[in-house]
Protein backbone atom coordinates (compact mmCIF):
# COMPACT_ATOMS: atom_id res chain seq x y z
CA UNK A 1 0.00 0.00 0.00
CA UNK A 2 1.65 3.70 -0.95
CA UNK A 3 1.30 6.44 0.86
CA UNK A 4 -1.70 8.01 -1.22
CA UNK A 5 -3.76 5.11 -0.28
CA UNK A 6 -2.49 5.10 3.07
CA UNK A 7 -3.47 9.45 3.49
CA UNK A 8 -7.32 8.40 2.31
CA UNK A 9 -8.02 5.88 4.37
CA UNK A 10 -10.17 7.46 7.13
CA UNK A 11 -7.88 8.52 10.18
CA UNK A 12 -7.80 6.64 13.53
CA UNK A 13 -7.23 8.63 16.69
CA UNK A 14 -4.78 5.49 18.87
CA UNK A 15 -4.96 5.07 22.27
CA UNK A 16 -2.05 6.88 23.82
CA UNK A 17 0.16 5.47 27.00
CA UNK A 18 -2.58 3.76 29.59
CA UNK A 19 -1.08 4.89 32.40
CA UNK A 20 0.45 7.73 31.18
CA UNK A 21 2.20 8.66 34.73
CA UNK A 22 4.30 5.45 35.27
CA UNK A 23 4.23 4.24 31.27
CA UNK A 24 6.09 7.69 30.30
CA UNK A 25 8.39 7.15 33.70
CA UNK A 26 9.40 3.42 32.51
CA UNK A 27 10.15 5.05 28.94
CA UNK A 28 11.99 7.66 29.74
CA UNK A 29 14.25 5.72 32.30
CA UNK A 30 15.33 3.16 29.15
CA UNK A 31 15.89 6.47 27.34
CA UNK A 32 18.12 7.83 29.76
CA UNK A 33 20.01 4.36 30.56
CA UNK A 34 20.00 4.04 26.87
CA UNK A 35 21.53 7.22 26.64
CA UNK A 36 24.16 6.70 29.44
CA UNK A 37 25.27 3.31 27.79
CA UNK A 38 25.26 3.44 24.31
CA UNK A 39 25.20 0.92 22.40
CA UNK A 40 23.37 -1.56 24.99
CA UNK A 41 19.74 -2.57 23.59
CA UNK A 42 17.25 -1.30 24.99
CA UNK A 43 13.42 -2.50 25.68
CA UNK A 44 10.25 -0.66 25.61
CA UNK A 45 8.29 -3.05 27.71
CA UNK A 46 4.30 -1.16 27.36
CA UNK A 47 1.63 -3.45 25.29
CA UNK A 48 0.71 -0.99 23.10
CA UNK A 49 -1.90 -0.49 20.07
CA UNK A 50 0.26 2.25 17.42
CA UNK A 51 -0.10 3.61 14.55
CA UNK A 52 1.14 0.95 11.94
CA UNK A 53 3.92 2.82 10.46
CA UNK A 54 5.22 3.46 13.61
CA UNK A 55 6.96 0.87 15.48
CA UNK A 56 5.48 0.11 19.09
CA UNK A 57 9.13 2.18 20.85
CA UNK A 58 8.85 5.08 18.28
CA UNK A 59 4.83 5.81 19.81
CA UNK A 60 6.21 5.13 23.10
CA UNK A 61 8.77 7.49 23.04
CA UNK A 62 7.16 9.90 20.91
CA UNK A 63 4.36 9.85 23.78
CA UNK A 64 6.91 10.09 26.23
CA UNK A 65 8.92 12.82 25.12
CA UNK A 66 6.84 15.17 23.05
CA UNK A 67 4.92 18.02 24.05
CA UNK A 68 2.93 20.97 22.88
CA UNK A 69 6.45 23.09 22.69
CA UNK A 70 7.76 20.05 20.51
CA UNK A 71 8.05 20.75 16.88
CA UNK A 72 8.45 17.65 14.75
CA UNK A 73 9.02 16.32 11.36
CA UNK A 74 7.86 13.10 9.73
CA UNK A 75 9.47 11.42 6.61
CA UNK A 76 7.27 11.52 3.72
CA UNK A 77 6.44 7.59 4.76
CA UNK A 78 5.69 8.35 7.69
CA UNK A 79 3.63 11.74 7.34
CA UNK A 80 0.31 9.96 7.53
CA UNK A 81 -3.08 11.03 8.98
CA UNK A 82 -2.81 8.37 11.78
CA UNK A 83 0.53 9.35 13.12
CA UNK A 84 -0.10 12.50 12.71
CA UNK A 85 -3.04 13.08 14.27
CA UNK A 86 -2.78 10.74 17.09
CA UNK A 87 0.50 12.87 18.29
CA UNK A 88 -1.09 16.00 17.46
CA UNK A 89 -4.30 14.62 19.80
CA UNK A 90 -1.85 12.73 22.62
CA UNK A 91 0.96 15.09 23.02
CA UNK A 92 0.17 18.25 20.95
CA UNK A 93 3.07 18.13 19.24
CA UNK A 94 3.46 20.76 16.33
CA UNK A 95 4.48 19.11 12.92
CA UNK A 96 6.64 20.99 11.08
CA UNK A 97 7.24 20.84 7.25
CA UNK A 98 10.82 22.29 8.04
CA UNK A 99 13.32 20.25 8.77
CA UNK A 100 15.59 22.65 9.88
CA UNK A 101 13.38 23.92 12.83
CA UNK A 102 12.39 20.63 13.81
CA UNK A 103 13.38 19.29 17.95
CA UNK A 104 12.45 15.51 16.44
CA UNK A 105 12.53 13.71 13.02
CA UNK A 106 11.09 10.25 12.70
CA UNK A 107 11.87 8.42 9.78
CA UNK A 108 12.74 5.24 8.36
CA UNK A 109 16.21 3.57 7.30
CA UNK A 110 15.50 3.48 3.46
CA UNK A 111 13.77 7.57 4.28
CA UNK A 112 16.82 8.88 5.65
CA UNK A 113 17.00 13.30 5.36
CA UNK A 114 19.38 14.89 4.99
CA UNK A 115 21.25 14.72 7.98
CA UNK A 116 23.70 18.40 8.03
CA UNK A 117 20.20 20.21 7.35
CA UNK A 118 18.76 19.22 10.69
CA UNK A 119 19.75 21.76 13.64
CA UNK A 120 23.30 20.71 15.11
CA UNK A 121 22.84 23.29 17.87
CA UNK A 122 24.82 26.28 18.38
CA UNK A 123 27.83 26.39 20.65
CA UNK A 124 26.38 27.95 23.41
CA UNK A 125 23.22 25.81 23.12
CA UNK A 126 24.28 22.37 21.85
CA UNK A 127 21.08 20.94 23.94
CA UNK A 128 18.74 22.66 21.28
CA UNK A 129 20.04 20.33 18.74
CA UNK A 130 17.82 17.61 17.04
CA UNK A 131 17.71 13.79 17.35
CA UNK A 132 16.73 11.71 15.08
CA UNK A 133 14.76 8.83 15.27
CA UNK A 134 15.37 5.97 12.33
CA UNK A 135 13.28 2.81 12.64
CA UNK A 136 15.03 0.37 10.98
CA UNK A 137 13.94 -2.86 9.79
CA UNK A 138 16.09 -4.95 12.00
CA UNK A 139 18.52 -5.55 14.71
CA UNK A 140 19.60 -9.15 13.88
CA UNK A 141 20.62 -8.72 10.30
CA UNK A 142 23.15 -6.40 8.47
CA UNK A 143 25.91 -5.08 9.45
CA UNK A 144 28.09 -4.87 12.47
CA UNK A 145 29.35 -1.42 13.89
CA UNK A 146 31.51 -1.21 17.00
CA UNK A 147 30.71 1.44 19.39
CA UNK A 148 33.23 3.59 21.79
CA UNK A 149 33.15 6.52 23.33
CA UNK A 150 31.95 7.96 26.40
CA UNK A 151 30.02 5.38 28.49
CA UNK A 152 31.08 2.44 26.83
CA UNK A 153 34.02 0.87 28.82
CA UNK A 154 36.04 -0.56 26.18
CA UNK A 155 33.84 -1.08 22.79
CA UNK A 156 30.30 -2.81 22.07
CA UNK A 157 29.17 -4.37 19.37
CA UNK A 158 25.87 -3.68 17.71
CA UNK A 159 23.84 -4.86 14.59
CA UNK A 160 21.52 -2.75 12.62
CA UNK A 161 20.55 -2.60 9.32
CA UNK A 162 19.64 1.35 9.50
CA UNK A 163 23.28 2.60 9.21
CA UNK A 164 24.04 3.62 6.05
CA UNK A 165 26.97 5.62 4.58
CA UNK A 166 25.65 8.75 4.93
CA UNK A 167 24.77 8.43 8.81
CA UNK A 168 28.68 7.37 9.21
CA UNK A 169 29.78 10.06 7.29
CA UNK A 170 27.92 12.56 9.45
CA UNK A 171 28.55 10.97 12.21
CA UNK A 172 32.44 11.54 11.59
CA UNK A 173 31.95 15.15 10.53
CA UNK A 174 30.02 15.81 14.11
CA UNK A 175 33.07 14.60 15.71
CA UNK A 176 34.79 17.70 14.40
CA UNK A 177 31.92 20.26 15.23
CA UNK A 178 31.87 19.07 19.38
CA UNK A 179 29.51 19.65 21.23
CA UNK A 180 27.35 20.31 18.32
CA UNK A 181 25.65 17.53 16.53
CA UNK A 182 22.69 15.46 16.43
CA UNK A 183 21.67 12.36 19.13
CA UNK A 184 20.19 9.37 17.35
CA UNK A 185 18.07 6.16 18.54
CA UNK A 186 17.85 3.55 16.11
CA UNK A 187 14.39 1.56 16.47
CA UNK A 188 13.36 -2.16 15.59
CA UNK A 189 9.59 -2.67 17.17
CA UNK A 190 10.10 -2.54 20.85
CA UNK A 191 13.95 -2.74 20.91
CA UNK A 192 16.03 0.43 20.37
CA UNK A 193 19.56 1.79 20.81
CA UNK A 194 20.68 5.42 22.21
CA UNK A 195 23.67 6.81 20.04
CA UNK A 196 24.46 10.16 21.68
CA UNK A 197 26.73 12.40 19.22
CA UNK A 198 29.61 11.43 21.23
CA UNK A 199 29.49 7.54 20.48
CA UNK A 200 31.67 6.79 17.53
CA UNK A 201 30.58 4.09 15.12
CA UNK A 202 33.47 2.13 12.97
CA UNK A 203 32.20 -0.61 10.73
CA UNK A 204 33.32 -4.02 11.30
CA UNK A 205 34.33 -5.63 8.01
CA UNK A 206 34.77 -9.68 8.18
CA UNK B 1 -24.66 16.19 13.92
CA UNK B 2 -23.03 18.81 12.99
CA UNK B 3 -20.23 21.28 14.42
CA UNK B 4 -23.19 23.57 16.21
CA UNK B 5 -25.35 19.95 17.35
CA UNK B 6 -22.59 18.56 18.93
CA UNK B 7 -21.09 21.50 20.32
CA UNK B 8 -24.54 22.24 22.25
CA UNK B 9 -24.80 18.59 22.97
CA UNK B 10 -21.55 18.57 24.88
CA UNK B 11 -22.51 21.40 26.68
CA UNK B 12 -25.91 20.56 27.83
CA UNK B 13 -24.11 16.89 29.12
CA UNK B 14 -20.96 18.86 30.72
CA UNK B 15 -23.68 20.60 33.12
CA UNK B 16 -25.92 17.67 34.08
CA UNK B 17 -24.83 15.41 36.97
CA UNK B 18 -24.34 11.84 36.15
CA UNK B 19 -27.50 10.82 37.71
CA UNK B 20 -29.34 13.22 35.83
CA UNK B 21 -27.71 11.32 32.61
CA UNK B 22 -28.55 7.96 34.17
CA UNK B 23 -32.13 9.53 34.44
CA UNK B 24 -32.56 9.89 31.18
CA UNK B 25 -30.26 7.42 29.14
CA UNK B 26 -31.29 4.05 30.42
CA UNK B 27 -28.15 1.96 29.15
CA UNK B 28 -25.22 1.24 30.81
CA UNK B 29 -21.60 1.37 29.68
CA UNK B 30 -20.98 -2.39 29.53
CA UNK B 31 -24.12 -2.43 26.43
CA UNK B 32 -21.41 -0.88 24.39
CA UNK B 33 -18.13 -1.91 22.70
CA UNK B 34 -15.47 0.72 22.94
CA UNK B 35 -11.94 1.17 23.62
CA UNK B 36 -10.64 4.30 25.79
CA UNK B 37 -8.53 6.59 23.64
CA UNK B 38 -8.16 8.47 26.82
CA UNK B 39 -8.82 6.96 29.44
CA UNK B 40 -10.63 9.59 32.20
CA UNK B 41 -8.59 11.62 33.90
CA UNK B 42 -8.44 14.65 36.40
CA UNK B 43 -6.81 17.76 35.90
CA UNK B 44 -6.41 21.57 36.89
CA UNK B 45 -7.50 24.40 34.44
CA UNK B 46 -7.22 27.83 34.72
CA UNK B 47 -10.94 29.70 35.12
CA UNK B 48 -10.98 32.86 33.58
CA UNK B 49 -13.62 35.27 34.65
CA UNK B 50 -14.94 39.07 34.24
CA UNK B 51 -16.49 41.41 36.80
CA UNK B 52 -18.63 42.25 34.28
CA UNK B 53 -19.72 42.62 30.50
CA UNK B 54 -16.99 45.03 30.08
CA UNK B 55 -14.38 44.11 32.98
CA UNK B 56 -11.24 42.69 32.30
CA UNK B 57 -10.54 39.34 32.18
CA UNK B 58 -8.82 38.13 35.32
CA UNK B 59 -7.78 34.34 36.71
CA UNK B 60 -10.58 33.16 38.48
CA UNK B 61 -8.12 30.18 40.29
CA UNK B 62 -7.82 26.30 38.84
CA UNK B 63 -10.93 24.06 38.86
CA UNK B 64 -10.34 20.25 38.26
CA UNK B 65 -11.60 19.06 35.20
CA UNK B 66 -11.77 15.35 34.25
CA UNK B 67 -11.60 14.47 30.65
CA UNK B 68 -11.65 10.90 28.15
CA UNK B 69 -12.06 10.10 24.89
CA UNK B 70 -13.06 6.90 23.16
CA UNK B 71 -13.31 4.96 19.88
CA UNK B 72 -16.87 3.04 19.63
CA UNK B 73 -16.08 -0.35 17.59
CA UNK B 74 -17.82 1.25 14.66
CA UNK B 75 -15.10 3.69 14.56
CA UNK B 76 -16.78 6.88 15.66
CA UNK B 77 -14.72 9.25 18.39
CA UNK B 78 -16.55 10.49 21.41
CA UNK B 79 -15.13 13.09 23.87
CA UNK B 80 -16.33 13.75 27.34
CA UNK B 81 -14.54 16.95 29.08
CA UNK B 82 -16.56 17.94 32.86
CA UNK B 83 -15.91 19.99 35.86
CA UNK B 84 -15.60 17.93 38.56
CA UNK B 85 -13.39 14.51 39.61
CA UNK B 86 -15.80 12.19 38.09
CA UNK B 87 -14.90 9.73 36.19
CA UNK B 88 -18.03 7.73 35.18
CA UNK B 89 -20.01 11.02 34.58
CA UNK B 90 -17.03 11.80 31.63
CA UNK B 91 -17.33 7.98 30.47
CA UNK B 92 -21.44 8.31 29.93
CA UNK B 93 -20.32 11.54 27.82
CA UNK B 94 -17.90 10.53 25.76
CA UNK B 95 -20.07 7.47 24.97
CA UNK B 96 -23.33 9.34 24.18
CA UNK B 97 -21.57 11.66 22.15
CA UNK B 98 -19.95 9.00 19.43
CA UNK B 99 -23.36 7.52 19.74
CA UNK B 100 -24.95 10.56 18.10
CA UNK B 101 -22.79 10.70 15.36
CA UNK B 102 -24.41 8.04 13.40
CA UNK B 103 -27.30 10.39 11.85
CA UNK B 104 -30.60 8.27 13.62
CA UNK B 105 -29.29 8.03 16.61
CA UNK B 106 -28.57 11.65 17.29
CA UNK B 107 -32.46 11.97 16.52
CA UNK B 108 -33.57 9.64 18.98
CA UNK B 109 -30.34 10.86 22.09
CA UNK B 110 -31.79 14.23 20.76
CA UNK B 111 -35.25 13.72 22.15
CA UNK B 112 -34.76 11.00 25.07
CA UNK B 113 -31.77 12.74 26.56
CA UNK B 114 -30.84 16.10 25.28
CA UNK B 115 -33.96 17.83 25.79
CA UNK B 116 -34.80 16.74 29.22
CA UNK B 117 -31.24 17.68 30.57
CA UNK B 118 -31.63 20.82 28.99
CA UNK B 119 -34.92 21.25 30.76
CA UNK B 120 -33.37 19.87 34.19
CA UNK B 121 -30.70 22.44 33.63
CA UNK B 122 -33.17 25.34 32.88
CA UNK B 123 -35.15 24.68 35.98
CA UNK B 124 -32.27 24.17 37.93
CA UNK B 125 -31.19 28.32 36.38
CA UNK B 126 -34.47 29.11 37.34
CA UNK B 127 -34.60 28.14 40.82
CA UNK B 128 -30.81 29.70 41.49
CA UNK B 129 -32.18 32.85 40.68
CA UNK B 130 -35.24 33.02 42.32
CA UNK B 131 -33.09 31.83 45.37
CA UNK B 132 -30.19 34.95 44.70
CA UNK B 133 -33.30 37.04 43.88
CA UNK B 134 -34.53 37.07 47.05
CA UNK B 135 -31.24 38.50 48.83
CA UNK B 136 -31.41 41.51 45.92
CA UNK B 137 -30.92 44.99 47.40
CA UNK B 138 -31.67 47.73 44.95
CA UNK B 139 -29.33 50.30 45.56
CA UNK B 140 -31.19 52.94 43.57
CA UNK B 141 -33.67 53.40 46.20
CA UNK B 142 -31.11 54.44 49.01
CA UNK B 143 -31.11 58.25 49.41
CA UNK B 144 -27.88 59.74 50.82
CA UNK B 145 -29.09 62.29 53.36
CA UNK B 146 -27.06 65.15 52.00
CA UNK B 147 -29.17 65.16 49.12
CA UNK B 148 -32.56 65.05 50.56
Amino acid sequence: MNINELNQQESMIYPGLLNPVSEAQIVFRQLLSGASEPGLMMSVDVAHEHPRVLHLATYAIALTLFDQSTHLHLSPSLNVKDVANSLRFHAGVKLSSSIQKAHFVICNEDDQPDLSQLNQGTETYPDQSCTIIIQCKSFSKGPYFQASGPGIEHVRRIRCSGINSTLMQHRELMRTQFPMGIDTILICNSKFFYLPRTTQLTREYQ
Amino acid sequence: MNTEQRQNLLSILAKSSLKDIQSCWHHSLDDYQFKTIRPPQTGMVMAVARTETTGEPFNLGEVSVTRCALRLESGETGVGYSMGSDKDQVLHIALIDALAQVGQDFETLSTDVINPLKQKIADRQKRQKAQTDTTKVDFLTIIRGEDA
